[in-house]
C-alpha cells in the first residue's frame, strides 16, 4: 500500500525506511554498549555485517577513543537521563581505512528500557573542504603580511632617496657664490624636503598610504621656520584637527601648497618687523578640509609679488591647488595676511 | 603646432609645457582627466595630444585617446610602463617616463612627420616606442 494512505506510519515501516537512510544509523544497549541494530549504510561505509557488528561496541570502530574516554562522555546522558550529545571523531572501517564523522548521541527511553540512538554522518568530504579553506587563509595571510613588508621596504627606499636628493641640492647650493643662484637652489631644496617629509612620515607611522594632515603640518612650520633661520623672530600658533587623514597623492601637493603660502608669509610679512606671529589652523568636516594660514605681519608688498621668485611660487600654489581641486582666498592688509584653502574631500 | 598636455601631476605637466613652449609648440591646455581633456580639445582643435596613460579619478589614457583620435586629434602617450603591443591605431607611439627635455622635443618631432603622412620620418629617440 502506498505510503501515504497509511498514515500513521507503523514501526516496521519506520525501521525499513531508517534502515534505507543514507545517514549511518546505530543503536547500542546501556548495559554493555554493544551494537543492537545498525543500519545499511553505516554497514556498507564500515564494512561489517550485522553479526560482525554485534560483537563490536563505538569505541571499537573509534580509533580516537578508548573505551574509558567513550563511557566518559556519554556519562552525562546517563547520569541525567535525557539528552544529546554531539561530536566529531574517525571511524575505522574493517579494512582499517578512516573516515571523520560527526556523531550526534541520544539516550533514549522506551518504557522502563533505556537505549542509545546515534546518528552518524560521514564528513569526510566537509573536513577537506575546511582544511582547503584554512590552508587558503594562511596562504592569503602569508601574502598579506609579506605586501606589507614589501610596502614599507619600499617607502624606506623612496623616503631615503628623496633624502639623498635634498642633500645634493644643499651641497650645490653651498658650493654657489651667487646670491642668487643660492637662493634658488635653496628654494628647490626646500620644497624637495617638504616631499620627502611626507615619505618620512608614511615610513615612520608604519603606515603605507595615509598620513596625518595635522602631524605634517606642525613639522612644516617648524621646518619652514627653521630654514629660513627666523627662529628668533617668529611665534608660531598652531590650532590642528589631528586625525584627519590624506592619501600621498593629496598629501604632497597639499603640503607644498602649504609650504609655498608659510614660506610667502615668513618672507615678506616680517621683513620690516622684529618679531611676529605665523599662525596655521586644520579642522575639517566630512566634506571638505580647511586650512588657514596667517601672519600678523605687514602684508605681501605688491613689489614682491611681480618677482621671479613670487612667480614659480604662485604658479605651484595655482597649479596644485587645481590639482586638488582646493579654492583659495586671500584677505591682506596693514594688520596681516590670511589665506584661506579649502579642499574637498571626496 | 597647437598641443594639448593629458597628465594629472600638474608640476609633471608645467614642466612639459615649459620645454614645449620654449621650443615653439602652442599648448593649448593642461587636462588632468578624460572629460576636461575631451572639453579642452573640442575648444582648441589641438593637432596633437601628449596623453598620459593613468589620469585622475581613475580615468584610462587609452579611453581619452580614442575619442581624441574621433575627433581628429592625434596621441601620443607618455608613461612609466609602454604598452608592449600596438594599441589598435590609438596612439602614434608611446613615450617612456620619465622624460627628458630632448627626448620630448625629439619624440614630438617624430609624431608630428608621422602624423603628416612623411615619406622619410626621422627615427624614434631612445625612449620612444612607435606603434606602426
Amino acid at each position: 500500500m502506498p505510503l501515504r494512505e497509511t498514515l500513521p506510519m507503523t514501526a516496521s515501516q519506520l525501521g525499513l525506511i531508517v534502515e534505507d537512510a543514507a545517514s549511518e544509523i546505530y543503536i547500542f544497549s546501556v548495559t554493555d554498549f554493544a551494537f543492537l541494530l545498525v543500519n545499511r549504510g553505516a554497514r556498507e561505509n564500515l564494512g561489517y555485517t550485522l553479526e560482525e557488528l554485534r560483537n563490536l561496541t563505538p569505541w571499537d570502530l573509534k580509533p580516537e577513543l578508548s573505551e574509558a574516554q567513550f563511557r566518559e562522555k556519554v556519562r552525562p546522558l546517563l547520569e541525567s537521563d535525557s539528552g544529546d550529545l554531539v561530536f566529531e571523531t574517525v571511524h575505522q572501517r574493517k579494512d582499517g581505512s578512516l573516515y571523520d564523522v560527526s556523531v550526534h548521541l541520544q539516550l533514549l527511553r522506551q518504557d522502563d528500557e533505556r537505549i542509545f540512538f546515534a546518528a552518524i554522518r560521514d564528513i569526510t568530504h566537509e573536513n577537506t573542504l575546511k582544511r582547503a579553506l584554512v590552508e587558503r587563509g594562511e596562504e592569503l595571510e602569508k601574502a598579506l603580511a609579506s605586501r606589507e613588508v614589501l610596502l614599507q621596504e619600499v617607502n624606506h627606499r623612496v623616503k631615503n632617496s628623496l633624502q639623498v636628493v635634498t642633500a645634493l641640492l644643499q651641497l650645490q647650493a653651498k658650493e654657489v657664490r651667487e646670491d642668487n643662484l643660492k637662493a634658488a637652489l635653496l628654494d628647490a631644496r626646500n620644497r624637495i624636503a617638504v616631499v620627502a617629509a611626507i615619505h618620512q612620515r608614511l615610513y615612520m607611522n608604519g603606515e603605507h598610504s595615509l598620513v596625518d594632515v595635522a602631524e605634517f603640518l606642525e613639522e612644516l612650520v617648524t621646518a619652514t621656520i627653521r630654514s629660513l633661520s627666523i627662529r628668533d623672530q617668529i611665534s608660531a600658533k598652531l590650532d590642528l584637527q589631528h586625525g584627519i587623514s590624506l592619501g600621498i597623492d593629496r598629501a604632497v601637493p597639499l603640503a607644498l601648497v602649504v609650504a609655498e603660502l608659510l614660506t610667502n608669509s615668513l618672507k615678506y610679512a616680517f621683513s620690516e618687523k622684529e618679531k611676529g606671529t605665523v599662525g596655521v589652523d586644520l579642522n575639517s568636516d566630512d566634506s571638505a578640509i580647511t586650512v588657514r594660514i596667517y601672519d600678523d605681519g605687514v602684508g605681501i608688498p605688491q613689489a614682491e609679488k611681480s618677482s621671479s621668485q613670487t612667480g614659480l611660487g604662485t604658479k605651484i600654489i595655482r597649479a596644485l591647488s587645481k590639482q586638488i581641486r582646493a579654492t583659495l582666498s586671500e584677505k591682506s592688509g596693514q594688520g596681516g595676511t590670511e589665506v584661506t584653502l579649502v579642499m574637498p574631500l571626496k | 603646432m597647437k598641443i594639448l598636455i593629458v597628465e594629472d601631476e600638474a608640476l609633471i605637466a608645467m614642466s612639459i609645457e615649459a620645454v614645449l613652449e620654449e621650443n615653439g609648440y602652442d599648448v593649448v591646455e593642461i587636462a588632468d582627466d578624460e572629460a576636461s581633456a575631451l572639453f579642452a580639445a573640442a575648444r582648441h582643435n589641438p593637432e596633437l595630444a601628449l596623453v598620459d596613460m593613468r589620469l585622475a579619478g581613475g580615468d584610462s589614457g587609452v579611453s581619452v585617446a580614442k575619442k581624441l583620435n574621433a575627433m581628429g586629434v592625434a596621441v601620443v602617450f607618455a608613461t612609466g610602463n609602454c604598452p608592449g603591443a600596438a594599441i589598435e591605431n590609438l596612439a602614434i607611439g608611446c613615450l617612456h617616463k620619465p622624460l627628458s627635455d630632448d627626448q620630448i622635443i625629439a619624440g614630438l618631432t617624430v609624431a608630428d612627420a608621422k602624423r603628416r603622412g612623411s615619406s622619410n620620418p626621422p627615427p624614434p629617440p631612445p625612449g620612444m616606442h612607435l606603434f606602426d
